[in-house]
């Protein structure tokens, strides 16, 4: 790495950490009872530390109401956890994408995993399941994205092999059909408007109503999905060079190309469970990194996920502020923030690029 | 070490493009491949790298099947440089080299001190070291296909194939290669290079295989092959050899048709 790059990479994250943290004491303390960040660290010391500490320092529990632990500690810290982590999984999962299909336009919706996710989903409002317990979506959405990718890498591979080109046609394809089993489904229940209503906001995307059992559903798959990108990140890299170049240096190009298919599964369906379906942040969040550090997947993917979980941070807290007391749906907001935005930065680029 | 076919066979898409060819590529031997578009010296060096299978014979690595070995380990030995130079990604010189560190780096380890010396070595080797934090997709040709170059030398491979390496350069920076090729095998390495230039596989090469529609046509020292006549019979053109002022012979070519005509 250059001097160079190195500071830049100082930078980005001397920059994005703090942010990162600011947006979230944020987006916690905003909301229709706005709190000082007192009162949020308050009640994160509450929650957190031993209590014989807070006495020994002479800490005021008569000053931590029951509401505030309420509004911080059940609803909003865990929303804007799922926030965080989603954004962080999807963006990540773009990233892989993108330097598996050497496309900067590939999202994880290529492989038929998004759709995969979003029929799971589905499944469990129209059977009624998703209405019992807040487990069967995700659970659900999660299979289904394995699902999909399962079913479609099985019909791109022959002897052994997988041609990038056959599984971006089969998962086009097979994304183009479980979109309209989905459709149907919805169309065959859209007398039950209660059924319809929830389908529709879970295509949407959405994080209201997120509470810890949905963080804990997703943080470990998300965790697991980024460990196992960054263990794959050199292959990624070498992948970029094109297959035959990759194997030449020593890359198992098959067994790489499954490991960082199914990374990209576990990470698109843990986000897609928890938070439906929110688009963009794959795109624009690696694509913008890239521009600014690098191709380099030891770089990109961890900034990635630093950046996805800020940029939905803030699209979450414009969705639940923006026109209140309605919620504007989150995957509309990332869309609308996300499109100019990624236009600027193209015609940026390639402004400084003719230059 | 070295690298030899023992009448390999391979088949793609139904069809033999190449059938029972025995080549040995030894160590301080620059040997180059040769043959007509289409003929298989591709083919054949993609099979010697153990890229593409074999349908029939086996490669053998010291007497050691490639099939047996891992990617990695071959890797380790054999570097394949392919025909297309294109970099579409904007990796910095120095990244794409120590890219072909990757067959001896674990998992989970950084680079180690024998990583960077051998990154940087073979950027000295190649001449690109200047080069090292220019994003790598503005290059020229001539850069691109010495940075390729340097990034397949840095894994210190015992068996360098290079797959027609002075297609798109002009004449100097196909000289370079040429020189660096010829270095390498000075230097104890096995040089195996697909070629079209006659007169650079007189002035360059120690062997010459001559490949006709899938088949070896002949192998050996460069004067014994390449006499006009085997030129004749696979190139279908008529090469007069003329005596350079250095008592190198190098060839003219005319097409036969014209040839006969004259005669």
């Amino acid at each position: 790495m250059t001097s160079r790059a190195r500071l830049r990479l100082g930078l980005f994250y001397s920059l994005l950490l703090p942010a990162l943290v600011v947006a979230a004491v944020v987006a916690v303390g905003i909301g229709s009872t706005p709190l000082p960040w007192q009162t949020i660290l308050r009640v994160c010391a509450v929650k957190l530390l031993p209590h014989q500490w807070l006495a020994a320092i002479g800490f005021d529990f008569s000053s931590v109401t029951a509401t505030d632990q309420l509004v911080v500690w059940i609803i909003r810290i865990p929303r804007v956890l799922v926030a965080a982590v989603v954004g962080a999984g999807l963006a990540t999962s773009g990233a892989i994408m993108q330097g598996l299909f050497r496309n900067p336009l590939a999202e994880p919706g290529l492989m038929g995993i998004g759709p995969g996710a979003a029929l799971g989903g589905v499944l469990a409002f129209v059977t009624g399941w998703g209405a019992k317990s807040v487990l069967p979506v995700p659970l659900l959405s999660m299979a289904g994205a394995l699902a999909a990718l399962v079913l479609v890498y099985a019909m791109s591979t022959r002897g052994g092999v997988t041609p990038m080109s056959t599984l971006l046609l089969a998962g086009v394809a097979s994304g183009s059909f479980v979109s309209a089993v989905t459709s149907l489904l919805l169309t065959l229940n859209v007398a039950n408007w209660q059924i319809a209503q929830e389908v529709i906001f879970w295509m949407m995307g959405g994080l209201d109503a997120r509470t810890w059992t949905h963080f804990w559903l997703c943080a470990p798959f998300v965790g697991l999905g980024l460990c196992s990108g960054l263990l794959s990140a050199r292959d990624l890299d070498l992948l970029m060079q094109g297959e035959e170049t990759a194997a030449s240096l020593g890359v198992d190009v098959e067994s790489a190309k499954r490991v960082l298919a199914v990374t990209v599964a576990i990470l698109t369906g843990s986000a897609v469970a928890v938070a439906g379906m929110v688009g963009f942040v794959g795109l624009l969040v690696p694509h913008a990194v890239r521009l600014l550090l690098g191709p380099s997947h030891r770089v990109v993917l961890p900034a990635s996920a630093v950046g996805g979980a800020l940029f939905l941070i803030v699209c979450d807290l414009v969705a639940r502020t923006i026109h209140p007391p309605t919620e504007i749906r989150l995957g509309v907001i990332t869309a609308l923030c996300g499109g100019p935005f990624f236009i600027v930065l193209l015609l940026r680029h390639y402004r400084e690029a003719s230059l | 070490m070295r690298l030899e076919a023992a009448g390999i066979s391979v088949d793609r898409g139904g069809r033999r493009i190449l059938n029972s060819a025995s080549l040995k590529l030894e160590p301080g031997k620059f040997t180059a491949i040769i043959g007509p578009n289409g003929s298989g010296k591709s083919t054949l060096l993609r099979a010697l790298a153990g890229l593409w299978p074999v349908s029939g014979g086996r490669v053998l690595l010291d007497n050691r099947p490639l099939r047996q070995l891992s990617r990695r380990e071959i890797a380790r030995h054999v570097a394949f440089v392919p025909q297309d130079t294109r970099i579409d990604f904007a990796f910095t010189v120095a990244e794409l080299v120590s890219m072909g560190r990757h067959s001896h780096r674990g998992r989970f380890s950084s680079e180690t001190a024998a990583d960077r010396r051998a990154v940087d070595a073979a950027l000295e080797r190649c001449d690109v070291a200047h080069l090292r934090d220019r994003a790598a997709n503005e290059l020229s040709g001539g850069e691109r296909q010495r940075v390729l170059l340097a990034r397949s030398l840095a894994a210190q491979p015992d068996i360098v194939l290079l797959d027609e390496p002075t297609a798109s350069l002009d004449i100097e920076h196909a000289l370079d290669i040429l020189e660096l090729c010829r270095e390498l095998a000075r230097d104890g390495h096995a040089v195996g290079v697909a070629l079209h230039d006659l007169n650079a596989v007189v002035r360059y090469a120690d062997v010459v295989c001559l490949i006709d529609a899938g088949r070896v046509a002949g192998v050996g020292a460069v004067p014994e092959v390449l006499q006009p006549e085997a030129i004749r019979r696979v190139f279908g053109v008529e090469a007069t050899p003329v005596a350079g002022a250095d008592g190198v012979h190098h060839f003219v070519f005319e097409r036969l048709d014209r040839h006969d005509m004259r005669h």
